[in-house]
């Protein structure tokens, strides 16, 4: 703060013309930059590659019975995680990874309007587009790359706690483990996408926060208590339900098979972006 | 060059901007000066393609912002300092603005060492104080080296040394070709930078001149003649255009009349003179005198009186 510098020492007008301007991996690089300067989202990344994992060794640790709940002395521990295969139980924590991840991807879209920034990032990017590409773009992979590591942590972790406590546990190589996970990495990163759209759409943090968690966790149990019978159906095509059938979760009840259910996902995280990208371009930033 | 022609905004039944027209030339520092609320980061909002008009067009370098596509070479802009991401680093803030387009971290050391913030490139955001801030921001529209640079009120928060450094700054980027925007709401600061002034009020151009025209105007003031003759002065010196008032039986104030006029008239009639002298108003009175009748939100006291007096000067 004490040096000045002279105005002198600014550069000439003419600046080397090799290659000026915006490009989209410009765009996607200054992204990264800005996704990884933040505290919050770093954080935030953090913890939910931390907490699957422990959950689901966790869970299995009190699955197999060598964590007992404090003044437990009922029936079989593992009761209350029931119906769960040795699988679901490694990944148990994915659910509440949602939450983390939706939150994270909400802080990319939302933040920059509560603070200010995105009328420099705006300034400096014209084709707004592309602003809500590269942030899409950096996130979902940023996620996915993430929570691979997390969900795979938890699989190998979860599984040698229960088979080493004497429960049943799959391998890796058994059918339905590589699709359960890939899709769980899949579905987070997902959900961290309908974060972002939700972010730009809201423009506010609580307010994107909010109507993710309705839209995941609460909807679903409305709308199931509130329609007719031959309405049930209808939920299978719900971002929540539609993720469950595409991971291949083993109490899924729905009608979706596992394509179908990667599709019906892929379709709302479009549509939800579209939808983004249509705001971004006609709103006053 | 930044053109605004034509240019209108509502937000709801209020107008931001009501058929704003100007143009901001290169080689000069042009102050945009008016009120709060008069339409000057409305404009600037609008002249970086951020808010879209109702009506009218503005265009940097004869183009439209959106259509761009290296707009950091172009316009360097600064509209709000403390829009920014408290966790961030302020060196972090200018690689992540660089990237976009492929500006290196050599250009990011040499804006942060030309506002002198390279002691504190790596703190956070949250932690500047506002003139640190407003030396980020300025370090940002620099970082393209952009021929034309626009910045909203930029002195806000710095202290003199910062309100000098920034005057000789801009000075220094108009006398290098570049074309200088600059908002402010004080005259001062403006009289001391600026060669070219666009006033406005109201969503419009009041007054579109250069700083000498604007002092030379403002400087036709009154004068103040104490006299032991006043009565006699006073009848001697009237004509057309030519307004006299008295505070008291040995003062007036002429307008209309310059103070040399006035001494020969004096002599040559042999009126005793205890004191002439040249009454200007300050920049500030001309200025505010101007916009009087277009504030958005007054106080009670001298509201009403100067709305014909500003009517007349525009």
């Amino acid at each position: 703060m004490t040096t000045l510098a002279s105005p002198a020492s600014t550069a000439s007008p003419s600046l080397s013309t090799a290659q000026q301007g915006v490009t989209w991996p410009r765009v996607v690089r200054s992204e990264s930059i800005k996704f990884w300067s933040v505290r919050s989202t770093v954080w935030t990344l953090l913890s939910a590659v931390l907490v699957i994992p422990a959950i689901g060794m966790m869970i299995s640790a009190v699955i197999t019975g060598d964590v007992t709940r404090p003044g437990g002395t009922g029936a079989s521990p593992g009761s209350r995680f029931g119906g769960g295969s040795p699988l679901d139980l490694s990944l148990a924590a994915v659910d509440f990874g949602v939450l983390i991840v939706g939150v994270l991807g909400v802080l990319v879209g939302s933040r920059e309007y509560s603070t200010g920034q995105i009328r420099t990032t705006l300034q400096a990017v014209p084709h707004r587009l592309m602003v809500l590409g590269a942030k899409a773009v950096v996130t979902a992979s940023v996620v996915f790359g993430a929570m691979l590591v997390a969900v795979f942590a938890a699989f190998f972790g979860g599984q040698a706690i229960l088979s080493s406590g004497g429960h049943a546990s799959v391998s890796i190589t058994d059918s339905g483990s590589v699709q359960a996970l890939l899709g769980a990495a899949f579905y987070l990163a997902g959900v961290s996408l309908i974060g972002v759209a939700l972010g730009f759409l809201l423009r506010s943090t609580a307010g994107a926060i909010g109507t993710l968690i309705a839209a995941l966790m609460i909807v679903p149990g409305i709308l199931g208590l509130l329609l007719p019978t031959s309405w049930q159906g209808t939920l299978d095509y719900l971002p929540g339900a539609a993720g469950d059938a595409m991971r291949g979760v083993s109490n899924y009840t729905g009608s979706l098979g596992a394509w179908a259910g990667l599709l019906v996902f892929v379709a709302w995280v479009v549509a939800l972006l579209a939808g983004a990208g249509a705001v971004l371009k006609r709103r006053d930033a | 060059m930044i053109e605004v022609e034509n240019l209108s905004k509502h937000y709801g039944p209020i107008a931001a901007l009501d058929g704003m027209n100007f143009t901001v030339h290169p080689g000069i520092v042009t102050g945009f000066l008016g009120p709060n609320g008069a339409g000057k980061s409305t404009s600037m909002r609008v002249i970086l393609g951020l808010d879209a008009p109702d009506g009218g067009r503005a265009t940097v370098n004869g183009k439209d912002y959106r259509s761009l596509t290296a707009p950091l070479h172009e316009i360097g802009a600064l509209l709000e300092a403390k829009s920014v991401e408290g966790s961030r680093t302020a060196r972090n803030q200018l690689r992540g603005l660089a990237a976009t387009h492929g500006i290196g971290d050599a250009r990011v050391d040499e804006v942060l060492h030309m506002v002198g913030l390279t002691d504190v490139a790596h703190h956070r955001l949250r932690t500047f104080s506002l003139g640190m801030s407003q030396r980020l921001g300025i370090a940002m529209a620099l970082l393209g080296d952009p021929a034309v640079v626009m910045l909203d009120e930029p002195a806000n928060g710095l202290d003199p040394d910062g309100i000098k450094w920034i005057r000789e700054l801009l000075r220094g980027l108009a006398a290098e070709g570049r074309t200088v925007f600059v908002s402010s709401h004080l005259m001062s600061e403006m009289a001391l930078t600026a060669d070219h002034l666009i006033v406005v009020g109201g969503g419009r151009v009041l007054a579109d001149v250069s700083m000498s025209d604007f002092v030379s105007n403002a400087s036709a003031g009154s004068v103040l003649v104490r006299s032991p003759q006043a009565q006699k002065l006073r009848e001697i010196i009237g004509a057309d255009g030519v307004t006299v008032t008295s505070t008291s039986t040995t003062e007036l104030e002429v307008s209309g009349r310059s103070a040399a006029s006035i001494g020969e008239i004096a002599a040559s009639a042999g009126v005793i003179l205890h004191e002439l002298a040249t009454r200007a108003p300050s920049l500030e009175q001309a200025f505010m005198e101007l916009t009087n009748s277009t504030v958005a939100y007054h106080g009670d006291a001298g509201a009403t009186h100067t709305a014909a007096n500003a009517k007349d000067a525009s």
